[in-house]
């Protein structure tokens, strides 16, 4: 504790921190210290080097090239910086929701219609689908292969007539 | 007892010639749009802010951005300067905070160009009396001593942490008080001292070959 507060006087005596009262008092000690007189002299060195090594470097220093450089960053035009942009504007659309909902909409409707055309689209395998026809189909033949069968009109519920193809169960010319 | 180790080792070009009022005239000039005035500030201070840069960057580029951004920060910021503290304690917090963002910087750098940077430190110390300190002397032994420790002094400066660096610095070359210090870095008046004294320590201890060197050579 006693040696750091000798340091920290010591140091006060070589920065010119200390009262001159002070600064005589401790003069007067120091006479008989070798000890702190070299650690004097080492710092005074160590300045004057330091002093010396700073004038070595703005000895070589171009100030009008160093101005000329400040000016210019100076005068150019500021770029806004991170911060400062403009910040992304939202803007409240009127409607906005419903619009959502009536676009999430149509887009199900648009990928349902998408679906069923690629199913219609779909190349059937054959001889695995049954004939299929839209109503108000004229049927000018049937075809019963091996089959016996029956071709006749009935009345639908809306008292339309429907055409009814009747095929027997039993092939012909089987036992 | 040396004259040289007697209390007196204030600069009074950091103090006295700073004078305060002429800079405050010159602020308000500059607050006031005035280009003259800003140029006069720059004149009167950038060696001194060039030399405080280089004790902390160690590199004449880095230390020359350092003082580029720093003035062109004190151009944009003269308005918030309100004169509470004297301007060029304000121009050394800033010129501080400018190098050290620069070692910083450099340091994250390091892996990358760690080759490079060390043939660079190696051409320094070894440069041909870049560093000499302007001492007169007519012994070339001591002479060859001298610059060696100029070399040598740098290296040991890099070494320091940084804020040892900064009030070594601000003390030994631009010969500020305890209490400019305190002022330009924003810490405490003891922890000014008592970083001093450490990094004074610390740069005994790396040059303490070239300092005996001194001693014997006086002998």
């Amino acid at each position: 504790m006693e040696s750091a507060k000798a340091d920290e006087k010591l140091q006060m005596f070589f920065d010119g921190e200390l009262s001159p009262q002070e600064e005589a008092e401790l003069r007067r000690e120091l006479e008989g210290s070798t000890e702190n007189m070299a650690e004097l002299r080492q710092w005074e060195q160590m300045r004057e080097a330091m002093h010396g090594a700073a004038a070595e470097w703005t000895a070589k220093l171009d100030s009008d090239a160093l101005f000329a450089r400040i000016e210019a960053e100076v005068s150019a035009p500021e770029l806004p910086s991170e911060v400062e942009r403009a910040p992304v504007e939202l803007r409240v659309v009127p409607g906005g929701r419903e619009r959502r909902i009536w676009g999430g909409l149509a887009t199900g409707f648009a990928a349902a219609a998408a679906i069923f055309l690629a199913v219609l689209a779909w190349p059937e395998e054959p001889g695995t689908t049954p004939l299929q026809m839209a109503r108000g189909t004229e049927v000018v033949a049937v075809d019963f292969g091996a089959n016996a069968g029956t071709v006749f009109e009935v009345e639908g519920g809306a008292g339309q007539p429907l055409a009814v193809i009747w095929i027997d169960d039993e092939e012909m010319g089987m036992p | 007892m040396n004259q040289p180790l007697s209390s007196s080792s204030k600069s009074e070009e950091a103090t006295g010639g700073s004078s305060s009022k002429g800079d405050h005239d010159l602020v308000q000039r500059v607050q006031a749009g005035d280009s003259a005035a800003f140029r006069e500030l720059f004149d009167k201070y950038h060696r001194r802010a060039f030399a405080v840069a280089m004790g902390v960057v160690k590199n004449q580029d880095d230390a020359l951005d350092a003082v580029q951004e720093a003035f062109v920060k004190v151009h944009k910021n003269i308005d918030k300067f309100h004169g509470n503290s004297s301007f060029y304690t304000w121009l050394y917090r800033i010129v501080m905070n400018v190098s050290i963002d620069h070692v910083r910087k450099k340091s994250r750098r390091k892996s990358l160009d760690f080759d490079e940077r060390a043939l660079h430190e190696e051409s320094e110390v070894a440069g041909d009396g870049a560093l000499v300190p302007n001492l007169t002397n007519a012994n070339p032994g001591k002479a060859a001593l001298r610059r060696e420790l100029g070399g040598a002094i740098q290296t040991a400066l890099a070494e320091l942490p940084e804020h040892h660096r900064a009030v070594i610095v601000l003390r030994e070359i631009e010969g500020m008080s305890y209490e400019e210090m305190a002022e330009a870095l924003e810490v405490p008046k003891g922890t000014v001292m008592s970083r001093l004294f450490h990094a004074r320590k610390k740069m005994q201890a790396a040059l303490a070959p070239y300092l005996a060197g001194e001693e014997a050579s006086k002998d």
